[in-house]
């Protein structure tokens, strides 16, 4: 793979999101991690559910499913028991991933089930105009929270990590090259391996929390996140660790449990 | 091995099974529940032998995601479920149908609203199988009667659910599903498959022809396809113009209507009677004892209900003088049969509901009969 | 080589010119078909990839990687001229 284009279909290009939202950095990212790996294009299936980074499977030039609100997970579940061949690859959400279709992930991540899982957590419903979600930050405000957001946030990756998943990762768009190389670690991994990326959105978050302009945003990415290695609040409980608005990152989990397609497959050949 | 032709012996839901086997049935997610459990369970033995997979999920609406996605990589995919698993369906039944996604779901009806009557009949989802997801689209249901249409009706709906392109719906109820009795399973059943995508074209994965019905472009083969739930033109591509939704939502609705003639399967006994019983799921068996005792009645079974068999119902409505339609609700084909009955001028129609849990006994048919 | 900015995909937004190490990219005033008002390329000389002609073996890139709409891309042309390279 030469060219950006040729992962991307040209003929949707510009794409719908807002100037500085944070979906296009991952999607550079994910095309530079893609393009360095030797995986059949044709062979690939991209799954999502409904928002603003369930979108990005429309752009890409690939066989793509674009579910209904939540279930992209299990879609892909389906995909990839029936046919093992396929790399799946999920973008999704935190409205998707951590509310709608939280009890998927839950259960693809106990399951192992074989998926490539890349979650833009914006903190936000951007799709239908900043209301608060799973991982806004508490008292942060949105259209839903005008007082301040009473409730604490979700840390999904901590979840992903406590539920199975073989590899977890968290980065923000600010950290582009490990990124992209927890994006290739993720896409060779067997079983289920996940990818958080906290994300600017400027015009559902940003604009109701003083940081309208996507620089803004990007310094604030910058203020709170902090390598696990050098996080104070490592040792603390993660629901702490949210209430501190710290946003952790680096790879969290690197393991090889056994598959739920692998499982299977030796299940019925000892048969 | 899909079993072997023969006579057998065993339960509504085990036959249903069975058929979905003889089938080509590769893929199975599902989630416990009463009265359909039973599917499950054999499943879960018999699919691993046939080189199947067996899943069960978290809950119902993984279950039908998950029979979603094995849909496009090209297997032949079911779930199986009760009134409230049902009702959490509904979502992806409207998505499958816009996506045009075969698959077909098992619906062992129990009494409801709500929790209801878990380990009783009852056929109070016809209504919400047609609507009960939002906005227009057509499925098909069918809804057998006896043990052997559990077999052979789980092969038509695979049938239909391929050629067509269309969730295809199994209407049975917690007794036809508890229900045991013989079957024959034939030398050989007609089993259909869905038509591929052979070219290697982009950009249209959704065109069709004057079928009205796309052929398949399955994932894994290089179509690179982009399917989605919202309203998409012929390439897949998310269009919000007026002309292209409503191309899409009437040629989803056509494709169906416009083959009535060919899902509608009926079956009509004593067809010169004037006094006809309209049934269709268990209550059959006690109108087949009515007319088994007295063949001036007549016996209108209806084994599709969606799309509505509106010839049959017209046919046999044209000379008679009175209809009793006998159903487990509160009257739901009821009425489709009134409005049907009324084009051909026949303004007595009658309903024997029955919510409580029980099937109706050929005596309160009977009873019901004499009444007029 | 030097960075150069489609102003057919810009959007704007100015995360390249904040994600920069060297200052390489400023502000821009005039606005885009779009209006939008893309960057100007106004230190190229001062980008790690200055002297490479390669895009294969470019290095840093965060600005080529950080642009949500694939707006930035590799003018392989041999380096020198100065200022902003808008065709």
């Amino acid at each position: 793979m030469e060219d950006f284009f040729d992962l991307y279909r040209k003929d949707r290009w510009p794409t719908i999101f807002c100037p500085g939202c944070g979906v296009g950095t991952v999607m550079n990212c994910f095309y530079r991690a893609f393009s360095e790996l030797d995986i059949d294009q044709d062979r690939v299936v991209f799954v999502s559910g409904v928002g603003c980074s369930s979108r990005i499977p429309g752009y890409i030039r690939a066989d793509s499913i674009h579910t209904t609100h939540g279930r992209a997970l299990a879609v892909a579940t389906g995909l990839s028991l029936s046919n093992p061949d396929l790399k799946v690859i999920v973008f999704t959400g935190d409205g998707d991933l951590g509310a709608i279709g939280g009890n998927h992930f839950i259960h693809s991540s106990r399951r192992n089930a074989d998926m490539t899982v890349f979650c833009i957590n914006n903190n936000i419903y951007g799709m239908t105009g900043g209301q608060a979600s799973t991982t806004t930050p508490h008292r942060a405000f949105s259209t839903t929270t005008p007082y301040g957001n009473m409730e604490f946030p979700f840390d999904l990756a901590e979840l992903a990590v406590t539920a199975g998943a073989n590899y977890v990762a968290r980065w923000t768009v600010r950290n582009v090259k490990e990124l992209i190389g927890s994006m290739r670690k993720a896409l060779v991994k067997n079983g289920f391996s996940f990818v958080e990326v906290a994300s600017p959105c400027p015009t559902g978050f940003g604009r109701r929390n003083k940081m309208g302009d996507p620089k803004q945003m990007y310094e604030w990415l910058k203020i709170k996140s902090v390598r696990k290695e050098k996080s104070e609040f490592w040792n603390m409980d993660p629901v702490d660790l949210n209430i501190s608005g710290q946003i952790t990152i680096g790879e969290f989990v690197d393991r090889n449990r056994p598959s739920l397609g692998s499982m299977l497959k030796s299940m019925m050949n000892n048969e | 091995m899909r079993l072997e032709a023969g006579t057998y012996f065993m339960q509504g839901n085990e036959a249903c099974v069975e058929g979905a086997i003889a089938a080509g049935l590769r893929f199975f997610a599902g989630y416990p529940i009463t009265p359909s459990t039973e599917i499950a369970e054999r499943l879960a033995e018999r699919l691993p032998e046939e080189g199947g997979i067996f899943i069960q999920m978290e809950d119902e609406i993984a279950s039908i995601s998950a029979v979603i996605g094995s849909s496009w990589v090209g297997a032949k995919a079911m779930t199986a479920t009760s009134g409230p698993g049902f009702s959490l369906m509904q979502e992806n039944i409207g998505y499958a149908a816009m996506t045009e996604t075969p698959l077909v779901i098992v619906n062992v009806m129990r009494g409801g609203p709500s929790t209801g009557l878990p380990t009783m009949p009852s056929q109070g989802d016809v209504m919400q199988a047609k609507y009960g997801s939002h906005g227009d689209y057509e499925i098909i249901a069918l809804a057998p009667a006896t043990v052997q249409d559990m077999f052979d009706l789980t092969i038509k709906a695979f049938n239909f659910s391929e050629i067509y392109r269309v969730p295809a719906i199994i209407l049975s109820d917690a007794e036809v599903g508890h229900m045991r009795g013989k079957f024959t399973v034939p030398k050989k059943s007609e089993v259909l498959e869905r038509r591929m995508r052979t070219d290697k074209v982009w950009h249209d994965g959704f065109a069709y022809d004057e079928s009205l019905v796309p052929r398949f472009p399955v994932f894994g083969r290089g179509f690179r396809v982009h399917v989605t739930g919202i309203s998409h033109d012929i390439a897949g591509y998310p269009r919000t113009d007026p002309e292209v939704h409503e191309e899409l939502v009437r040629r989803l609705s056509e494709k169906i209507i416009g083959n009535r003639d060919k899902i509608s399967l009926t079956d009509i006994y004593n067809e010169d009677s004037d006094r006809f019983i309209v049934t269709y799921g268990s209550p059959t068996l006690a109108a087949m004892e009515v007319i088994g005792n007295d063949p001036s009645i007549g016996l209108l079974q209806l084994k599709t209900l969606w799309p509505m068999p509106e010839e049959s119902i017209r046919h046999v409505a044209k000379n008679v003088k009175e209809i009793l339609v006998v159903e487990m609700n509160m009257g739901q084909v009821f009425k489709e049969v009134q409005r049907i009955a009324c084009l051909e001028g026949c303004e007595n129609v009658r309903l024997l509901s029955k919510v409580g849990g029980e099937v109706h006994t050929p005596q309160e048919i009977v009873h019901s009969l004499r009444r007029c | 080589m030097q960075v150069r900015v489609d102003s057919e995909y810009c959007k704007g937004c100015q995360l390249c010119i904040i994600v920069c190490p060297r200052h390489v990219i400023e502000e821009g005033k005039e606005l885009s078909e779009r209006g939008y008002a893309p960057p100007i390329v106004s230190h190229p000389e001062k980008c790690a990839n200055w002297k490479r002609n390669d895009k294969r073996k470019a290095v840093c890139e965060t600005c080529l990687l950080t642009c949500p709409d694939h707006a930035l891309e590799w003018d392989e042309r041999p380096g020198g001229q100065q200022g902003v390279d808008q065709e």
